[in-house]
């Protein structure tokens, strides 16, 4: 068995990590990623229909709108996009739901500043830039 | 209550709104027309733009990135690039929040808890020289005691160029260790050897402008709409505006690209060897080849056999290559039968028929796209193969819309790890370690003693892992990447990482699982917080500028490499001329500049660019980066290159001489065509282990979300990684959605919540998970099995059983 005298390096630096870690406290942070929750869920958003919702807020000025409906039954294809009904030119659905509707960006060839009669087909898939809400928040603060 | 997009002009359009309008009216529904809700931006005022690449995938696109003070206030596409003309997908929106976070890393951490805690694990608070010093002695203990052998650098397809450069630097020139990798192995390695077998060249010899000449996409195993918005919305324009437009979705499962197109072939995994080959067969067989282009532009050549999966340490690869005839090649297919390929893929005759009417069609010009499921694959190296073959065989290659376009994934894989070469076996320009005339040319560049650089590649990035938990790795620093949620068969790195006597640098933006076994945990500033270069899919490079500061102490990775490598006694790597490179002017300046006292970037932008220099890698000098929305390589005179091999577009092909694979020089500047067989999986489905497990990404969230799940918009875009199940599987096993199960294989086990009939819709027998949840850890299940070639994990196949809990 070894001397006492050959651990004594180690045994000042097992001392000296419990001395920071117990009277180091304030400079010790627990570590933790606020963002690992432990929980699971599945994805679930608005079941309102369209008419029904109200709109969500942007997330800045000029921040692509989100869908705060449903979108069941209202599948993109290649040959149906359901989404004009509405946005084409915006209805509304009473005082407090106004389909938002599509902008003059969007009839926009935005390299030249051209504007045309019709949307422009790069835009055709909506949920590129659009995307619905859960009603999960952020588990950050 | 639907209206068709094409060729309707908005009076049309209107028609059919008022339609609608008076069908909801009957209902009550509709008191009026409003027209609301413009742009929306013009409430913004003293706003400076500025453009930047997007942070996210290879797309590369362009955003313009409004800042006010030291706070960035909107985001929007940037109508001036060419690329994504004025958008940008949801995750481009949302720049603006991935550094702003509650819990930034703003300080240097120290672990104070035994390595053997994870979470919950203490650090204290250092000073940036007293982290530097800790790990300058950990690094100087480890080459002293056991070699450059034990030290080991993990970096990033989301570096920049000048960031992976230092790293190349200090690694195989200073520190004499090439234990250099990257998380682009796990992404893009085989598309590097495809290209680098068939073509002697690494990135594609085409561009994006291909997505507007071309007539017919075939998707291989990737999904565009997802992985690649801004790309799938050119490919769908041109689908909704040009007639004839075709789009073949092929894949495993059904996913959202399948929405635009109009076949989606749904083929068993790993079968795609054999489709490709059943097409290659039905051309040569029917004669629809291009004889001329054959027999003045390629050659034809078998290789190694079964080869293997990779899955034992250590293993390695030879390739045994022999030219055959064009006569060999075909009765090496003849094999592929209709029956054969129906047989093993699940694709029906007449499906596999029209696949090859579209390649063996002279008139159909056509794109063939690519990423992570023919990547992702233990025969990644040859799927790449097999594709060239069809482009080859056909001739439909390098002119617009004929194109063999490999997709990349991370914003600068091309740009920064295959250009600079951070991987272990390679340098600058398609450069090698193993090639003693490659190291003399960078000892040069680097002013170093011949000798310097090792002639042995050093561990590629399973291996670097393997290693660790062989104790034979001693320090090993992650930049930029977060390899303890990314690795495949986590459980055995993980507790490597917890057990073994490694002292792990972890440099990243927040929290994560790879910093909570850290050693030392760097803060790290990030994106527009620096100066910055990246290089997309296209060969496209582009360039931005620091526009914030970065929030607390944190410091980009350029400055950390270079600090390191001043600790090391290895400045002199990093010292430029002040008078040459003088500071910029009106300009933020980064963190490594201001350090230096001289412009660092610059420097190092300049000294990179000798390396390509008349060699068809030729960049642009720094400036005009700066000033336009990027150039694609070669650079010649001041002009990009949109098709490289072809005459009338690079500047490389002589005049005469209409098509040159001019990398494979030795050959006399032929293409490749490589018999590579149909082989199995490493692992499938049995009697205890039923499912395939396919994991990958979603449009809403980045990688392993690190960032993403941090911004509140996209967190609640898509918060949970989910299991997706066939209907009928679900239906057998009685779940539902919202039910819990337990996906288990043989190298550990992760509990999930079913999703049924969500986006993504597996074939029978699969279940599918997205990697970004750290709640989900699916990588516990996923098996570590690669290409040989390649050395690319696998993360599309493995065997797992499901249970309800």
């Amino acid at each position: 068995m070894k001397s006492w005298y050959v651990m004594l390096p180690l045994l000042l630096v097992i001392a000296s990590l419990g001395f920071v870690a117990c009277t180091g406290g304030g400079d010790d942070q627990e570590y933790t990623h606020s963002i690992l929750t432990g929980e699971l869920g599945i994805n679930e958003y608005s079941t309102l229909l369209p008419g029904q919702s109200t709109l969500l807020p942007r997330a800045y000025p000029g921040a692509p709108p989100f869908i705060p409906h449903s979108l069941a039954g209202l599948e993109i294809s290649k040959d149906i996009l359901p989404c004009l009904t509405c946005h084409l030119a915006g209805f509304s659905y009473g005082p407090d739901h106004t389909a938002t509707r599509i902008p003059e960006s969007h009839y926009t060839d935005l390299p030249t500043g051209e504007k045309s009669e019709s949307i422009q087909l790069i835009r055709y898939n909506c949920l590129l830039c659009h995307v619905p809400q859960s009603a999960e928040n952020l588990p950050l603060e | 209550m639907s209206a068709s997009f094409s060729k309707v002009s908005r009076r049309d359009f209107l028609k059919i709104a008022s339609a609608s309008a008076i069908a909801l009216a009957g209902h009550g529904l509709i008191s009026q027309f409003t027209y609301g809700d413009a742009d929306h931006d013009d409430e913004l005022e003293g706003v400076l733009w500025e453009k930047a690449p997007c942070r996210f995938c290879g797309t590369g696109c362009s955003a313009l990135v409004g800042v006010i003070g030291n706070d960035i206030v909107a985001v929007k596409g940037d109508p001036e690039s060419p690329v994504n003309r004025g958008l940008l997908c949801i995750k481009g929106y949302h720049l603006l929040k991935i550094h702003s976070a509650a819990d930034r890393l703003k300080k240097p951490l120290i672990r104070v808890s035994p390595k053997s805690v994870t979470s919950g694990a203490k650090f204290r608070e250092a000073t940036w020289d007293e982290a530097l010093e800790l790990i300058s002695e950990r690094f100087q203990s480890a080459l002293q005691e056991h070699g450059p052998e034990s030290i080991a650098m993990f970096g990033s397809g989301q570096w920049t160029i000048w960031e992976g450069y230092a790293a190349a630097k200090l690694l195989k020139g200073g520190l004499r260790s090439n234990n250099l990798d990257c998380n682009a192995r796990h992404c893009m390695a085989s598309a590097v050897a495809g290209f680098m077998t068939t073509f002697g060249l690494d990135e594609p010899m085409g561009c994006y402008d291909d997505f507007e000449n071309a007539d017919a996409f075939i998707l291989w195993g990737a999904n565009m709409a997802e992985m690649h918005p801004m790309l799938w919305a050119r490919v769908s324009q041109r689908k909704q505006s040009a007639a004839g437009a075709t789009i073949i979705n092929l894949t495993v499962l059904s996913n959202r690209s399948s929405v635009m197109a109009d076949r989606e072939i749904i083929f068993k995994p790993q079968s795609d060897l054999a489709i490709a080959n059943g097409i290659a067969n039905i051309l040569v067989q029917s004669g629809r080849v291009n004889s001329d282009f054959i027999s003045n532009h390629v050659v034809f050549q078998t290789g190694k056999e079964n080869i293997g999966y990779g899955l034992e340490d250590n293993s390695t690869f030879q390739e045994e290559a022999s030219v055959v005839s064009f006569d060999d090649f075909k009765s090496h297919l003849a094999t592929y039968t209709l029956e054969y390929v129906q047989q093993i893929s699940g694709v029906t005759p007449d499906i596999l028929s029209e696949l090859a009417d579209i390649y063996g069609n002279p008139n159909t010009k056509v794109m063939s796209l690519w990423t992570m499921g023919v990547n992702q694959h233990t025969r990644g190296t040859w799927m790449n193969n097999l594709i060239y073959n069809l482009h080859l065989l056909t001739g439909k290659i390098s002119e617009p819309g004929n194109s063999p376009f490999s997709l990349t994934g991370q914003p600068s894989a091309c740009g920064t790890t295959r250009e600079v070469g951070t991987f272990s076996h390679r340098l600058p320009a398609d450069m090698v370690v193993t090639n003693a005339e490659h190291r003399a040319i960078a000892e040069g560049i680097w002013s170093l003693p011949a000798g310097t650089i090792p002639a042995v590649p050093g561990y590629h990035a399973v291996e670097m892992m393997r290693a660790i938990d062989r104790g034979e790795i001693k320090v090993f620093w992650s930049l930029c990447a977060n390899p303890y949620q990314d690795y495949a068969n986590l459980n055995r790195y993980r507790k490597a990482a917890q057990e073994k006597d490694v002292f792990i640098i972890v440099s990243d933006v927040y929290p994560n699982l790879s910093s909570e076994v850290a050693d030392v945990i760097l803060p790290t500033a990030m994106w527009v917080e620096k100066e910055g270069s990246y290089g997309n899919a296209e060969r496209r490079t582009h360039f931005w500028k620091k526009m914030i500061q970065p929030p607390g102490e944190s410091r980009s990775d350029l400055w950390q490499i270079v600090e390191v490598g001043k600790k090391l006694g290895l400045g002199h790597l990093f010292q430029y001329d002040p008078q040459a490179y003088p500071l910029p002017q009106e300009q933020l300046i980064s963190d490594a500049s201001e350090t230096a006292g001289f412009y660092m970037e610059k420097a190092l932008w300049e000294e990179y660019r000798l390396f390509g220099k008349d060699k068809g890698h030729d960049l642009a000098p720094f400036e005009l980066y700066h000033q336009t929305r990027g150039l694609r390589w070669p650079v010649v005179d001041g002009q990009e290159t949109r098709w490289r091999y072809n005459e009338k577009y690079d500047p490389y092909v002589k005049s005469g001489e209409g098509i040159n694979f001019y990398g494979n020089e030795a050959n006399g500047g032929k293409a490749i065509i490589w018999f590579r067989p149909y082989e199995p999986p490493a692992e499938s489905p049995d009697t205890d282990y039923p499912f395939w497990l396919c994991t990958g990404r979603v449009l809403e969230h980045w990688h392993s979300g690190t960032m993403t799940r941090r911004v509140p918009s996209l967190y609640k875009a898509y918060p949970h990684a989910t299991a997706a199940l066939h209907p009928d599987d679900a239906a057998e096993l009685a779940l539902s959605t919202g039910d819990r199960i337990r996906i288990t294989s043989r190298r550990g086990s992760v509990e999930v919540l079913v999703e049924i009939g969500a986006r993504v819709k597996p074939q029978k027998g699969m279940v599918f998970v997205p990697w970004f949840d750290e709640d989900v850890m699916i990588n516990e299940a996923t098996l570590d099995a690669f290409c040989p070639i390649s050395k690319q994990t696998d993360y599309k196949k493995c065997a797992v059983k499901l249970e309800k809990l």
